[in-house]
């Protein structure tokens, strides 16, 4: 049985998004990509560094034959920026998906939802697969569903928090809210995260620092590519429901007098 | 920084001591002044996005340009030639996730 993710006309095995920044290395972003099992990743839209030519491999370590790129707005902090950025990005990378963030603040960096609503509008109109990263609100991401968003992407903590799921109640619920396939992104610290986040029906999750952040990035990528698969599976296979006292698994039965 | 009628450094240019009129006519004449990524450059005059570049030593694929915050589309850079105190963008994909680069622009 096929259980894949699907973003507009694109269909993904893996459900699992992983970002390109803050590795050591670029060798070392390589193999725990690989590792991850991820078919998309995420990357930034930057000024080319003139007097650095070095730069310019960044895209060489990255295998575009299986590997979808998804190129995000990170740091823009108004729809204006945001749509600035999404345009160079279809420019440069010849594909219509954009992972759409708006930062509402600098310390939390939770996204300015009115911002946000407005790039995702305009940004759909001019033909691109919207992603947009937003909070874990039932009723923006419906808002962004309704005015054409491809998937939700809400926060399970704030970005590089490594803090995990903090509210499952409202990622349960956006889930009964939206039809469009809800991405966890950001606050995944370790495997049991992105397994619990799976495990309340999201459709994937996305994550950079808890995998380049990790001791052993490779080996974490492996975990959380097991996890994601994990809590996927638990989710389909549906869950016995949490009871207050114990039920014995033997039967009484037999028992000796 | 620069003085509009500044020298530039023209390689192959004929020693100062020779013929500096000459000079300045010439280096005025072949070079124009841009605003690139925010930083100015002389280039020269007549230059195409394609010929900068090339000049540039830039893969193509990899880039995306704008002129004066318009997005110039790869089509048009061979025939879109630039012209005194544009700006221009260049720009590419660099590893990111969430966020870990600065707006600096």
């Amino acid at each position: 049985m096929s259980d894949e993710l699907v973003i507009g006309s694109r269909k993904f095995r893996s459900r699992l998004i992983v970002g390109t920044g803050k590795y050591a290395s670029l060798a070392l972003m390589r193999e725990a990509i690989e590792s991850s099992g991820a078919e998309m990743v995420t990357v930034a839209v930057r000024r080319v560094d003139l007097s650095d030519k070095s730069q310019e491999s960044f895209l060489s370590y990255i295998d575009q034959d299986r590997t979808t790129i998804l190129p995000n707005t990170a740091g823009c902090y108004t729809a204006e920026e945001a749509i600035r950025y999404a345009r160079l990005a279809r420019e440069a990378g010849l594909s219509e998906l954009i992972k759409l963030e708006v930062i509402g603040d600098e310390k939390t960096l939770f996204p300015d939802n009115e911002e946000l609503l407005k790039a995702t509008k305009v940004l759909v109109k001019e033909g691109f697969i919207v992603l947009p990263y937003t909070n874990d609100d039932p009723v923006v991401c419906k808002k962004l569903e309704d005015v054409g968003a491809a998937a939700v992407m809400p926060l399970g903590a704030p970005i590089g928090s490594g803090l995990g799921i903090q509210n499952m109640n409202n990622i349960r619920i956006i889930r009964e809210t939206v039809r469009v396939p809800i991405i966890v992104d950001a606050g995944v610290g370790t495997a049991s995260d992105a397994a619990i986040a799976m495990e309340l029906g999201v459709d994937g999750v996305l994550m950079n620092t808890g995998i380049a952040g990790a001791t052993d990035p490779i080996k974490m990528a492996r975990a959380m590519k097991l996890a994601v698969e994990a809590g996927r599976l638990a989710y389909l296979a549906g869950r016995i429901p949490r009871k207050l006292y114990a039920s014995a698994s033997s039967p009484l039965e037999g028992v000796l007098a | 920084m620069h003085a509009p009628h500044q020298f530039a450094f023209v390689p192959g240019s004929l020693p100062l001591s020779k013929d500096l009129s000459y000079k300045v006519i010439w280096t005025m004449s072949e070079k124009i002044e841009i605003l690139l990524n925010g930083k100015r450059e002389q280039i020269s005059t007549g230059s195409s996005i394609k010929s900068l570049l090339k000049d540039l030593g830039l893969k193509e694929g990899q880039v995306a340009v704008e002129v004066n915050r318009q997005i110039i589309r790869r089509d048009d850079w061979p025939t879109y030639s630039l012209e005194p105190g544009d700006s221009v963008e260049i720009v590419h994909f660099v590893g990111g996730g969430d966020r870990q680069c600065q707006m600096n622009w």
